[in-house]
């Protein structure tokens, strides 16, 4: 698994001992073709036999609709995980974070969110 | 043809801009797109008086969001081979009224006019679920999403115009009205 994912603006990458994957500066890829390296990595690790996976959103400044699908789709696909818990943690002096984070309980009840 | 929330009222007034892009065997290339959101984002929060820092931050992030999701749309679906697009952008008190144009074919029109009006009538909330499925099991190359994340976190008002060209192609005028700033 390559657990490392480095843009000129953005820097992903996946810390296993706390189960977490953290994303740093601003993501605005042209379409999900070009999400599909961190589309990859968020489902390698879920298929990597842990309990509970954490995305640390504290440092994403900003992320554009290609992004947020990329998110949303991977939040709803871990309805078929249930022996995971998913656990985000944002930023709440983000403004995209306070308005498009809150949607992904639309698609996992059980989601955890926090926020600094 | 008019489609959703369309003001046919918005005047230029001054501090406002218009940019065109004209063609001649130009290419903008994808992070153009965003370092001219970023700009035109920096712009405006210069026009909102008397702002916190986090109501700073806000206006930087709405308009960028709102300029980036629009401009991308217009160069992703623009059918002329030349570029051919321009953004218009309008303020009044904490709104901002942003127009995008492209042009597209007849045929791509038909089915455009029909996405919208699907989106325009649909529950925001069930329509972004039923979507984000949909992406899941068709694995599809565009997200769908821009239009809807406007609508349901960013308070947008969307409309639509559509004008026919001596060419042969339509000219599509996209309008999003939205507050710079939620919470004033």
């Amino acid at each position: 698994m390559n657990t490392e994912i480095k843009g000129e603006h953005y820097h992903v990458w996946y810390d296993e001992e706390n189960h977490s994957i953290a994303f740093n500066g601003s993501l605005r890829l042209n379409g999900s073709n070009s999400y599909e390296p961190i589309s990859k990595l968020l489902k390698e690790v879920s298929e990597s036999g842990i309990d509970s996976i954490l995305l640390d959103l504290r440092e994403l400044e900003f992320l554009n609709s290609s992004g947020i699908n990329t998110f949303y789709k991977f939040v709803m696909s871990m309805k078929a995980k249930p022996n995971i818990q998913v656990k985000v943690l944002g930023n709440s002096e983000t403004p995209w974070q306070k308005k498009s984070l809150e949607n992904m309980k639309c698609f996992l009840k059980t989601i955890e969110l926090d926020y600094i | 043809m008019l489609v959703g929330d369309f003001d046919t009222n918005v005047k230029m007034d001054a501090g406002d801009i218009y940019l065109k892009f004209y063609s001649d065997n130009f290419t903008l290339n994808w992070e153009q797109a965003s370092k001219l959101a970023d700009y035109l984002s920096h712009y405006y929060t210069q026009s909102v008086l008397s702002c916190t820092e986090s109501q700073h931050k806000e206006v930087l992030n709405n308009v960028s969001y709102v300029v980036n999701e629009l401009f991308e749309n217009s160069i992703k679906f623009n059918s002329a081979s030349d570029l051919d697009v321009s953004i218009q952008i309008n303020t009044q008190e904490n709104n901002i009224t942003l127009i995008t144009t492209n042009n597209l074919s007849k045929e791509k029109v038909t089915k455009f006019a029909a996405f919208l009006k699907n989106l325009l009538a649909a529950d925001p909330e069930a329509y972004l679920v039923e979507k984000i499925t949909e992406n899941i099991e068709k694995d599809t190359s565009g997200s769908g999403l821009g239009y809807i994340t406007l609508i349901l976190n960013y308070h947008a008002k969307l409309g639509f115009k559509f004008e026919e060209q001596d060419n042969g192609l339509v000219k599509v005028f996209t309008m999003a009205k939205m507050p710079m700033i939620s919470d004033i």
